[in-house]
Protein backbone atom coordinates (compact mmCIF):
# COMPACT_ATOMS: atom_id res chain seq x y z
CA UNK A 1 0.00 0.00 0.00
CA UNK A 2 2.72 2.42 1.00
CA UNK A 3 4.77 1.60 -2.11
CA UNK A 4 1.73 2.29 -4.30
CA UNK A 5 1.33 5.68 -2.65
CA UNK A 6 4.98 6.60 -3.22
CA UNK A 7 5.37 5.23 -6.76
CA UNK A 8 2.09 6.39 -8.25
CA UNK A 9 0.65 9.09 -6.03
CA UNK A 10 -1.79 10.51 -8.58
CA UNK A 11 -3.30 7.15 -9.41
CA UNK A 12 -3.49 6.25 -5.72
CA UNK A 13 -5.31 9.50 -5.00
CA UNK A 14 -7.62 9.23 -7.98
CA UNK A 15 -8.63 5.67 -7.08
CA UNK A 16 -9.81 6.93 -3.71
CA UNK A 17 -11.64 10.01 -4.96
CA UNK A 18 -13.46 8.08 -7.67
CA UNK A 19 -15.22 6.01 -5.00
CA UNK A 20 -16.06 9.10 -2.93
CA UNK A 21 -13.56 8.56 -0.15
CA UNK A 22 -10.28 10.23 0.83
CA UNK A 23 -6.99 8.39 1.49
CA UNK A 24 -7.46 8.71 5.26
CA UNK A 25 -11.04 7.42 5.06
CA UNK A 26 -12.84 10.73 5.55
CA UNK A 27 -15.76 12.00 3.47
CA UNK A 28 -15.18 15.06 1.30
CA UNK A 29 -16.64 17.49 3.83
CA UNK A 30 -15.46 15.81 6.99
CA UNK A 31 -13.22 17.53 9.51
CA UNK A 32 -10.21 15.90 11.17
CA UNK A 33 -10.24 15.43 14.94
CA UNK A 34 -9.24 18.59 16.81
CA UNK A 35 -7.44 18.85 20.14
CA UNK A 36 -7.14 22.33 21.59
CA UNK A 37 -5.34 23.40 24.74
CA UNK A 38 -5.01 26.86 26.30
CA UNK A 39 -2.24 28.15 28.60
CA UNK A 40 0.22 25.61 27.25
CA UNK A 41 3.33 27.75 27.70
CA UNK A 42 3.61 29.59 30.99
CA UNK A 43 6.39 31.98 29.95
CA UNK A 44 4.03 33.65 27.48
CA UNK A 45 1.24 35.96 28.63
CA UNK A 46 -1.29 33.83 26.78
CA UNK A 47 -0.79 30.73 24.71
CA UNK A 48 -2.55 27.86 23.10
CA UNK A 49 -1.77 24.69 21.19
CA UNK A 50 -3.92 23.04 18.54
CA UNK A 51 -3.62 19.63 16.95
CA UNK A 52 -5.88 19.28 13.92
CA UNK A 53 -5.26 15.76 12.72
CA UNK A 54 -1.47 15.85 12.48
CA UNK A 55 -1.10 19.60 12.01
CA UNK A 56 0.22 21.06 15.27
CA UNK A 57 0.49 24.79 15.83
CA UNK A 58 1.37 26.66 19.00
CA UNK A 59 0.71 30.37 19.57
CA UNK A 60 2.27 32.52 22.28
CA UNK A 61 1.39 36.13 23.00
CA UNK A 62 3.96 38.42 24.63
CA UNK A 63 3.14 41.87 25.92
CA UNK A 64 5.40 44.89 25.73
CA UNK A 65 4.95 48.60 26.30
CA UNK A 66 5.71 51.19 23.66
CA UNK A 67 4.95 54.74 22.59
CA UNK A 68 2.11 55.01 20.07
CA UNK A 69 2.84 56.30 16.59
CA UNK A 70 2.56 60.06 16.22
CA UNK A 71 -0.09 59.84 13.49
CA UNK A 72 -2.17 57.33 15.53
CA UNK A 73 -1.83 58.40 19.16
CA UNK A 74 -4.76 56.35 20.41
CA UNK A 75 -3.79 53.05 18.87
CA UNK A 76 -1.77 50.22 20.36
CA UNK A 77 0.04 47.64 18.23
CA UNK A 78 -0.88 44.13 17.20
CA UNK A 79 1.92 42.23 15.48
CA UNK A 80 1.47 38.70 14.19
CA UNK A 81 4.30 36.46 13.13
CA UNK A 82 3.82 33.00 11.67
CA UNK A 83 6.86 30.72 11.59
CA UNK A 84 7.01 27.54 9.55
CA UNK A 85 9.90 25.89 11.34
CA UNK A 86 12.18 23.48 9.50
CA UNK A 87 11.27 20.88 12.08
CA UNK A 88 7.65 20.83 11.00
CA UNK A 89 8.28 19.35 7.58
CA UNK A 90 11.14 18.43 5.28
CA UNK A 91 9.68 20.91 2.75
CA UNK A 92 10.90 23.85 4.82
CA UNK A 93 14.62 24.45 4.97
CA UNK A 94 16.38 26.54 7.61
CA UNK A 95 17.00 30.16 6.76
CA UNK A 96 14.89 33.27 6.23
CA UNK A 97 11.11 32.79 5.90
CA UNK A 98 10.14 31.29 2.55
CA UNK A 99 7.58 32.91 0.23
CA UNK A 100 4.96 30.49 1.43
CA UNK A 101 5.58 31.32 5.08
CA UNK A 102 5.27 35.02 4.32
CA UNK A 103 1.99 34.46 2.46
CA UNK A 104 0.55 32.51 5.40
CA UNK A 105 1.70 35.22 7.78
CA UNK A 106 0.09 37.93 5.68
CA UNK A 107 -3.17 36.04 5.26
CA UNK A 108 -3.54 35.45 9.00
CA UNK A 109 -2.67 39.08 9.67
CA UNK A 110 -5.21 40.32 7.11
CA UNK A 111 -7.97 38.13 8.51
CA UNK A 112 -7.28 39.38 12.01
CA UNK A 113 -7.14 43.05 11.00
CA UNK A 114 -10.21 42.87 8.77
CA UNK A 115 -12.35 41.12 11.33
CA UNK A 116 -11.75 44.05 13.71
CA UNK A 117 -12.03 41.67 16.64
CA UNK A 118 -9.42 43.64 18.54
CA UNK A 119 -9.87 47.39 18.77
CA UNK A 120 -6.41 48.92 18.80
CA UNK A 121 -7.81 51.74 20.94
CA UNK A 122 -8.32 49.19 23.75
CA UNK A 123 -4.57 48.67 23.76
CA UNK A 124 -3.82 52.32 24.42
CA UNK A 125 -3.06 53.21 28.04
CA UNK A 126 -2.33 56.93 27.82
CA UNK A 127 -2.95 58.69 24.52
CA UNK A 128 0.25 59.58 22.68
CA UNK A 129 2.41 58.36 25.58
CA UNK A 130 1.96 54.68 26.34
CA UNK A 131 0.33 51.72 24.64
CA UNK A 132 0.50 47.94 24.66
CA UNK A 133 2.19 45.96 21.93
CA UNK A 134 0.76 42.49 21.41
CA UNK A 135 3.32 40.20 19.81
CA UNK A 136 1.44 37.15 18.58
CA UNK A 137 3.99 34.50 17.64
CA UNK A 138 2.60 31.45 15.92
CA UNK A 139 4.94 28.52 15.40
CA UNK A 140 4.03 25.50 13.34
CA UNK A 141 5.36 22.34 14.96
CA UNK A 142 4.07 19.81 12.47
CA UNK A 143 2.78 20.60 9.01
CA UNK A 144 0.02 18.42 7.57
CA UNK A 145 -2.15 20.84 5.60
CA UNK A 146 -4.78 23.45 6.52
CA UNK A 147 -2.19 25.61 8.20
CA UNK A 148 -4.20 28.85 8.05
CA UNK A 149 -7.16 27.26 9.86
CA UNK A 150 -4.96 26.02 12.67
CA UNK A 151 -3.03 29.30 12.99
CA UNK A 152 -6.18 31.38 13.22
CA UNK A 153 -7.87 29.04 15.71
CA UNK A 154 -4.90 28.99 18.03
CA UNK A 155 -4.46 32.76 17.71
CA UNK A 156 -8.10 33.44 18.62
CA UNK A 157 -7.94 31.09 21.61
CA UNK A 158 -4.83 32.85 22.91
CA UNK A 159 -6.38 36.29 22.41
CA UNK A 160 -9.51 35.25 24.25
CA UNK A 161 -7.52 33.99 27.25
CA UNK A 162 -5.25 37.06 27.36
CA UNK A 163 -5.57 39.56 30.17
CA UNK A 164 -3.67 42.84 30.31
CA UNK A 165 -1.98 43.88 33.56
CA UNK A 166 -2.98 47.13 35.18
CA UNK A 167 -0.64 50.02 34.34
CA UNK A 168 -0.30 53.23 36.33
CA UNK A 169 1.36 56.05 34.38
CA UNK A 170 2.38 59.22 36.18
CA UNK A 171 2.19 61.99 33.58
CA UNK A 172 4.49 64.40 35.44
CA UNK A 173 7.35 62.05 36.33
CA UNK A 174 6.72 59.77 33.29
CA UNK A 175 7.01 56.83 35.63
CA UNK A 176 5.42 53.53 34.63
CA UNK A 177 4.19 51.07 37.21
CA UNK A 178 2.85 47.70 36.11
CA UNK A 179 0.83 45.63 38.53
CA UNK A 180 0.69 42.05 37.27
CA UNK A 181 -1.74 40.99 39.96
CA UNK A 182 -4.60 43.14 38.71
CA UNK A 183 -5.51 42.08 35.21
CA UNK A 184 -8.18 43.16 32.78
CA UNK A 185 -9.30 40.66 30.14
CA UNK A 186 -8.72 41.80 26.59
CA UNK A 187 -11.92 42.69 24.78
CA UNK A 188 -12.36 40.43 21.75
CA UNK A 189 -15.46 40.94 19.60
CA UNK A 190 -16.37 38.14 17.28
CA UNK A 191 -14.40 35.04 16.45
CA UNK A 192 -13.15 34.67 12.88
CA UNK A 193 -12.75 31.05 11.82
CA UNK A 194 -11.03 30.01 8.59
CA UNK A 195 -11.78 26.86 6.65
CA UNK A 196 -9.49 25.53 3.93
CA UNK A 197 -10.55 23.61 0.88
CA UNK A 198 -8.66 22.13 -2.02
CA UNK A 199 -10.25 21.50 -5.38
CA UNK A 200 -9.33 18.32 -7.15
CA UNK A 201 -9.53 18.23 -10.89
CA UNK A 202 -10.71 14.72 -11.62
CA UNK A 203 -11.46 13.56 -15.19
CA UNK A 204 -15.24 13.61 -14.55
CA UNK A 205 -15.85 16.69 -12.46
CA UNK A 206 -14.12 18.85 -9.92
CA UNK A 207 -14.56 17.96 -6.28
CA UNK A 208 -13.83 20.06 -3.25
CA UNK A 209 -12.20 18.54 -0.17
CA UNK A 210 -12.44 20.23 3.20
CA UNK A 211 -9.57 20.39 5.68
CA UNK A 212 -6.95 18.90 3.35
CA UNK A 213 -3.89 17.03 4.55
CA UNK A 214 -0.48 17.84 3.16
CA UNK A 215 -0.67 14.95 0.69
CA UNK A 216 -4.07 16.11 -0.60
CA UNK A 217 -2.75 19.65 -0.98
CA UNK A 218 0.16 18.38 -3.07
CA UNK A 219 -2.17 16.39 -5.31
CA UNK A 220 -4.43 19.37 -5.92
CA UNK A 221 -1.99 21.98 -7.08
CA UNK A 222 0.73 22.16 -4.43
CA UNK A 223 0.94 23.46 -0.88
CA UNK A 224 -0.77 26.77 -0.60
CA UNK A 225 -3.16 26.43 -3.55
CA UNK A 226 -6.10 26.48 -1.19
CA UNK A 227 -9.43 28.17 -1.01
CA UNK A 228 -9.79 29.74 2.43
CA UNK A 229 -13.20 30.86 3.62
CA UNK A 230 -13.61 32.88 6.82
CA UNK A 231 -16.78 33.23 8.81
CA UNK A 232 -17.12 35.44 11.82
CA UNK A 233 -20.13 34.37 13.90
CA UNK A 234 -22.54 34.04 11.02
CA UNK A 235 -21.05 36.80 8.87
CA UNK A 236 -18.83 36.04 5.92
CA UNK A 237 -15.62 37.92 6.52
CA UNK A 238 -13.19 36.75 3.89
CA UNK A 239 -12.48 34.50 0.95
CA UNK A 240 -8.99 33.86 -0.38
CA UNK A 241 -8.27 31.65 -3.36
CA UNK A 242 -4.65 30.97 -4.11
CA UNK A 243 -4.73 29.41 -7.55
CA UNK A 244 -5.36 25.73 -8.06
CA UNK A 245 -8.28 24.12 -9.90
CA UNK A 246 -11.62 25.88 -10.33
CA UNK A 247 -15.16 25.12 -9.27
CA UNK A 248 -18.35 26.64 -10.67
CA UNK A 249 -20.29 29.31 -8.76
CA UNK A 250 -22.84 26.76 -7.49
CA UNK A 251 -20.03 24.67 -6.14
CA UNK A 252 -18.62 27.72 -4.39
CA UNK A 253 -21.98 28.52 -2.77
CA UNK A 254 -22.13 25.01 -1.35
CA UNK A 255 -18.63 25.41 0.05
CA UNK A 256 -19.59 28.64 1.77
CA UNK A 257 -22.33 26.79 3.62
CA UNK A 258 -20.00 23.94 4.56
CA UNK A 259 -17.54 26.49 5.93
CA UNK A 260 -20.33 28.19 7.87
CA UNK A 261 -21.30 24.92 9.57
CA UNK A 262 -17.67 24.19 10.37
CA UNK A 263 -17.12 27.63 11.85
CA UNK A 264 -19.91 26.91 14.35
CA UNK A 265 -18.15 23.68 15.39
CA UNK A 266 -14.79 25.42 15.79
CA UNK A 267 -16.37 28.24 17.81
CA UNK A 268 -17.86 25.66 20.14
CA UNK A 269 -14.49 23.92 20.52
CA UNK A 270 -12.73 27.19 21.33
CA UNK A 271 -15.38 28.31 23.81
CA UNK A 272 -15.44 24.92 25.55
CA UNK A 273 -11.66 24.92 25.81
CA UNK A 274 -11.57 28.40 27.33
CA UNK A 275 -14.41 27.56 29.74
CA UNK A 276 -12.54 24.45 30.92
CA UNK A 277 -9.37 26.44 31.33
CA UNK A 278 -10.94 29.23 33.39
CA UNK A 279 -12.90 26.84 35.59
CA UNK A 280 -9.73 25.01 36.64
CA UNK B 1 29.82 33.73 46.75
CA UNK B 2 26.32 34.05 45.20
CA UNK B 3 23.93 36.73 46.43
CA UNK B 4 20.54 35.30 47.47
CA UNK B 5 20.48 32.21 49.64
CA UNK B 6 20.54 29.25 47.26
CA UNK B 7 20.27 26.84 50.17
CA UNK B 8 17.88 27.37 53.05
CA UNK B 9 18.72 26.48 56.62
CA UNK B 10 16.99 23.09 56.15
CA UNK B 11 19.20 22.41 53.15
CA UNK B 12 16.48 22.95 50.52
CA UNK B 13 16.92 24.97 47.34
CA UNK B 14 14.82 27.88 46.08
CA UNK B 15 12.32 25.57 44.37
CA UNK B 16 12.18 23.09 47.25
CA UNK B 17 14.50 20.48 45.81
CA UNK B 18 17.35 18.81 47.66
CA UNK B 19 20.85 19.60 46.34
CA UNK B 20 21.25 16.27 44.53
CA UNK B 21 17.75 16.13 43.10
CA UNK B 22 16.98 16.43 39.38
CA UNK B 23 13.89 18.24 38.18
CA UNK B 24 11.05 16.02 37.00
CA UNK B 25 11.72 14.72 33.51
CA UNK B 26 8.81 13.73 31.31
CA UNK B 27 9.47 12.67 27.76
CA UNK B 28 7.77 11.12 24.80
CA UNK B 29 9.19 9.70 21.59
CA UNK B 30 7.61 9.81 18.18
CA UNK B 31 5.39 12.82 18.77
CA UNK B 32 5.35 13.86 15.10
CA UNK B 33 5.01 11.79 11.96
CA UNK B 34 6.65 14.11 9.40
CA UNK B 35 10.22 13.95 10.73
CA UNK B 36 12.08 10.64 10.69
CA UNK B 37 12.46 10.87 14.44
CA UNK B 38 11.00 13.24 17.01
CA UNK B 39 10.82 13.64 20.77
CA UNK B 40 9.35 15.98 23.35
CA UNK B 41 11.07 16.45 26.68
CA UNK B 42 10.18 18.43 29.78
CA UNK B 43 12.75 19.05 32.48
CA UNK B 44 10.89 20.89 35.22
CA UNK B 45 9.46 23.94 33.45
CA UNK B 46 11.81 23.74 30.47
CA UNK B 47 10.00 22.27 27.46
CA UNK B 48 11.89 21.22 24.36
CA UNK B 49 10.97 19.61 21.04
CA UNK B 50 13.48 17.82 18.84
CA UNK B 51 13.07 16.57 15.28
CA UNK B 52 15.54 14.54 13.22
CA UNK B 53 15.57 14.29 9.45
CA UNK B 54 17.92 11.78 7.91
CA UNK B 55 20.29 10.35 7.16
CA UNK B 56 19.70 11.71 3.68
CA UNK B 57 21.84 12.90 0.81
CA UNK B 58 24.19 15.70 1.82
CA UNK B 59 24.32 19.03 0.02
CA UNK B 60 27.36 19.11 -2.29
CA UNK B 61 29.03 21.84 -0.25
CA UNK B 62 28.72 19.90 2.99
CA UNK B 63 29.58 16.45 1.70
CA UNK B 64 32.17 14.45 3.61
CA UNK B 65 33.54 11.09 2.52
CA UNK B 66 34.68 10.24 6.03
CA UNK B 67 31.40 10.22 7.82
CA UNK B 68 27.96 11.69 8.14
CA UNK B 69 27.63 15.47 8.46
CA UNK B 70 25.55 16.40 11.50
CA UNK B 71 23.66 19.63 11.07
CA UNK B 72 21.99 21.12 14.16
CA UNK B 73 19.73 24.08 14.58
CA UNK B 74 18.91 25.34 18.04
CA UNK B 75 15.97 27.69 18.05
CA UNK B 76 14.16 29.33 20.95
CA UNK B 77 10.54 30.31 20.41
CA UNK B 78 10.00 34.02 20.85
CA UNK B 79 7.57 33.37 23.70
CA UNK B 80 9.89 30.91 25.47
CA UNK B 81 11.50 33.40 27.81
CA UNK B 82 9.75 35.79 30.18
CA UNK B 83 10.94 38.69 28.01
CA UNK B 84 10.15 38.27 24.35
CA UNK B 85 13.15 36.96 22.46
CA UNK B 86 13.50 39.01 19.32
CA UNK B 87 15.77 36.76 17.30
CA UNK B 88 14.85 33.09 17.70
CA UNK B 89 17.87 31.95 15.71
CA UNK B 90 20.85 33.49 13.99
CA UNK B 91 22.03 35.45 16.99
CA UNK B 92 25.33 34.54 18.59
CA UNK B 93 23.92 32.61 21.51
CA UNK B 94 21.79 30.35 19.29
CA UNK B 95 24.65 29.76 16.89
CA UNK B 96 26.90 28.84 19.79
CA UNK B 97 24.25 26.48 21.17
CA UNK B 98 23.79 24.90 17.73
CA UNK B 99 27.52 24.31 17.52
CA UNK B 100 27.66 22.80 21.01
CA UNK B 101 24.74 20.55 20.19
CA UNK B 102 26.49 19.38 17.05
CA UNK B 103 29.68 18.67 18.97
CA UNK B 104 27.93 16.72 21.70
CA UNK B 105 25.79 14.66 19.34
CA UNK B 106 28.57 13.97 16.82
CA UNK B 107 30.43 12.28 19.66
CA UNK B 108 27.50 9.93 20.20
CA UNK B 109 26.51 9.12 16.62
CA UNK B 110 28.36 6.41 14.72
CA UNK B 111 29.33 8.82 11.99
CA UNK B 112 31.51 6.40 10.03
CA UNK B 113 28.43 4.41 8.96
CA UNK B 114 26.96 7.07 6.65
CA UNK B 115 29.57 8.80 4.51
CA UNK B 116 28.32 11.40 1.99
CA UNK B 117 25.11 11.77 4.01
CA UNK B 118 23.63 14.38 6.29
CA UNK B 119 21.56 14.21 9.45
CA UNK B 120 19.51 17.33 10.32
CA UNK B 121 18.60 17.86 13.96
CA UNK B 122 16.20 20.68 14.76
CA UNK B 123 15.55 21.65 18.34
CA UNK B 124 12.85 24.10 19.35
CA UNK B 125 12.71 25.42 22.91
CA UNK B 126 9.09 26.18 23.75
CA UNK B 127 9.65 27.22 27.34
CA UNK B 128 13.01 28.09 28.88
CA UNK B 129 13.54 27.83 32.62
CA UNK B 130 17.24 27.10 32.88
CA UNK B 131 19.04 24.09 31.45
CA UNK B 132 17.61 24.53 27.97
CA UNK B 133 20.83 23.23 26.40
CA UNK B 134 20.77 20.09 28.54
CA UNK B 135 17.13 19.43 27.77
CA UNK B 136 17.97 19.91 24.07
CA UNK B 137 20.74 17.32 24.15
CA UNK B 138 18.50 14.84 25.96
CA UNK B 139 15.59 15.44 23.58
CA UNK B 140 17.87 15.18 20.54
CA UNK B 141 19.20 11.83 21.79
CA UNK B 142 15.65 10.50 22.06
CA UNK B 143 14.79 11.84 18.62
CA UNK B 144 17.87 10.16 17.13
CA UNK B 145 16.84 6.87 18.71
CA UNK B 146 13.32 7.31 17.35
CA UNK B 147 14.80 7.91 13.89
CA UNK B 148 16.85 4.74 14.17
CA UNK B 149 20.25 6.43 13.86
CA UNK B 150 22.91 4.15 15.40
CA UNK B 151 24.48 5.65 18.51
CA UNK B 152 27.55 4.60 20.48
CA UNK B 153 25.76 5.46 23.73
CA UNK B 154 23.07 7.77 25.07
CA UNK B 155 24.18 11.39 25.10
CA UNK B 156 22.94 13.03 28.29
CA UNK B 157 23.61 16.52 29.56
CA UNK B 158 23.30 18.06 32.99
CA UNK B 159 24.25 21.25 34.80
CA UNK B 160 25.59 21.67 38.27
CA UNK B 161 26.51 24.53 40.50
CA UNK B 162 27.79 25.07 44.02
CA UNK B 163 26.16 26.71 47.04
CA UNK B 164 27.49 27.38 50.48
CA UNK B 165 26.06 26.07 53.69
CA UNK B 166 28.11 27.83 56.33
CA UNK B 167 31.65 27.20 55.10
CA UNK B 168 30.84 23.86 53.60
CA UNK B 169 30.31 23.74 49.81
CA UNK B 170 27.31 21.78 48.59
CA UNK B 171 27.06 20.87 44.90
CA UNK B 172 23.66 21.60 43.34
CA UNK B 173 22.35 19.44 40.51
CA UNK B 174 20.29 20.65 37.53
CA UNK B 175 20.33 24.43 37.90
CA UNK B 176 17.10 26.30 37.24
CA UNK B 177 16.80 29.79 35.76
CA UNK B 178 16.63 31.60 39.11
CA UNK B 179 19.74 29.84 40.42
CA UNK B 180 21.58 30.56 37.16
CA UNK B 181 20.66 34.23 37.31
CA UNK B 182 21.89 34.48 40.91
CA UNK B 183 25.40 34.60 39.51
CA UNK B 184 26.94 31.40 40.82
CA UNK B 185 29.18 29.10 38.84
CA UNK B 186 27.40 26.88 36.31
CA UNK B 187 29.06 23.76 34.92
CA UNK B 188 27.43 22.08 31.91
CA UNK B 189 28.42 18.53 31.08
CA UNK B 190 27.30 16.55 28.04
CA UNK B 191 28.45 12.97 28.54
CA UNK B 192 28.08 9.43 27.27
CA UNK B 193 27.47 7.89 30.71
CA UNK B 194 27.50 4.21 29.77
CA UNK B 195 31.02 4.46 28.37
CA UNK B 196 32.02 6.98 31.03
CA UNK B 197 33.14 9.66 28.57
CA UNK B 198 32.59 13.36 28.36
CA UNK B 199 31.54 14.86 25.03
CA UNK B 200 31.29 18.50 26.04
CA UNK B 201 32.25 20.49 29.12
CA UNK B 202 31.52 24.13 29.73
CA UNK B 203 31.83 26.26 32.81
CA UNK B 204 31.04 29.90 33.46
CA UNK B 205 32.22 32.07 36.38
CA UNK B 206 34.97 31.28 38.86
CA UNK B 207 35.36 28.12 40.86
CA UNK B 208 38.20 27.16 43.17
CA UNK B 209 40.11 24.08 41.98
CA UNK B 210 39.49 22.30 45.29
CA UNK B 211 35.75 22.25 44.66
CA UNK B 212 35.86 21.35 41.00
CA UNK B 213 35.91 17.61 41.66
CA UNK B 214 32.76 17.83 43.80
CA UNK B 215 30.80 19.80 41.21
CA UNK B 216 32.05 17.65 38.34
CA UNK B 217 31.18 14.34 39.97
CA UNK B 218 27.70 15.63 40.87
CA UNK B 219 27.10 16.56 37.22
CA UNK B 220 28.35 13.16 36.00
CA UNK B 221 26.06 11.43 38.47
CA UNK B 222 23.22 13.56 37.13
CA UNK B 223 24.02 12.42 33.59
CA UNK B 224 23.94 8.78 34.71
CA UNK B 225 20.55 9.32 36.37
CA UNK B 226 19.20 11.00 33.26
CA UNK B 227 20.41 8.09 31.13
CA UNK B 228 18.37 5.69 33.26
CA UNK B 229 15.27 7.85 32.78
CA UNK B 230 15.77 8.15 29.02
CA UNK B 231 16.43 4.41 28.66
CA UNK B 232 13.21 3.63 30.52
CA UNK B 233 11.28 5.96 28.24
CA UNK B 234 12.75 4.35 25.12
CA UNK B 235 11.89 0.85 26.31
CA UNK B 236 8.33 1.89 27.17
CA UNK B 237 7.91 3.48 23.76
CA UNK B 238 9.09 0.33 22.01
CA UNK B 239 6.97 -1.95 24.17
CA UNK B 240 3.92 0.17 23.32
CA UNK B 241 4.60 -0.26 19.62
CA UNK B 242 4.90 -4.00 19.87
CA UNK B 243 1.97 -4.87 22.10
CA UNK B 244 -0.54 -2.78 20.14
CA UNK B 245 -2.39 -5.18 17.78
CA UNK B 246 -1.65 -4.50 14.15
CA UNK B 247 -4.59 -3.18 12.22
CA UNK B 248 -4.96 -4.93 8.91
CA UNK B 249 -6.82 -3.11 6.17
CA UNK B 250 -7.90 -4.69 2.95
Amino acid sequence: MEEYKVLQPFKYFNDHISVNVRPDGRKFDQQRSIKLNANSVNTADASSLIKCGKTSVVCGISLELATPKAEEPDNGFLVTNVELLPLCSSKFKPGPPSDYAQVVNNTVNDILKNSKCIDLKDLCIVSDKLAWVLYCDIACLEYDGSIIDACLATLMTSLKTLSLPHVIYDIETEEIKVDVNIRHPLKVTGLPVATSFVIYQSPDSNVALMDPTSFEEEMCGGNGANLVVCWNQGLLCGIHKFGGATLGTDGHKKLLNVAKERSKTIEEVINTCIANETSE
Amino acid sequence: MPGPELLSSQGLRLDGRRPDELRRIRCKLGVFTQPDGSAYLEQGNTKVLAAVYGPHQAAKSKLSTEGVVVNCQYSMATFSTSERKNRPRGDRKSQEMSLHLRQALSAAIKTELYPRSQIDIYVEVLQADGGAYCASVNAATLALIDAGVPLKAYACACTSSVAWRGNHPEALLDVGHVEEAAGGVCLTVAALPSVDSIALLEMSHRLHMDYFEVVMSRAMQGCKDIEIILDKAVREHLAEGWTKPDVITI
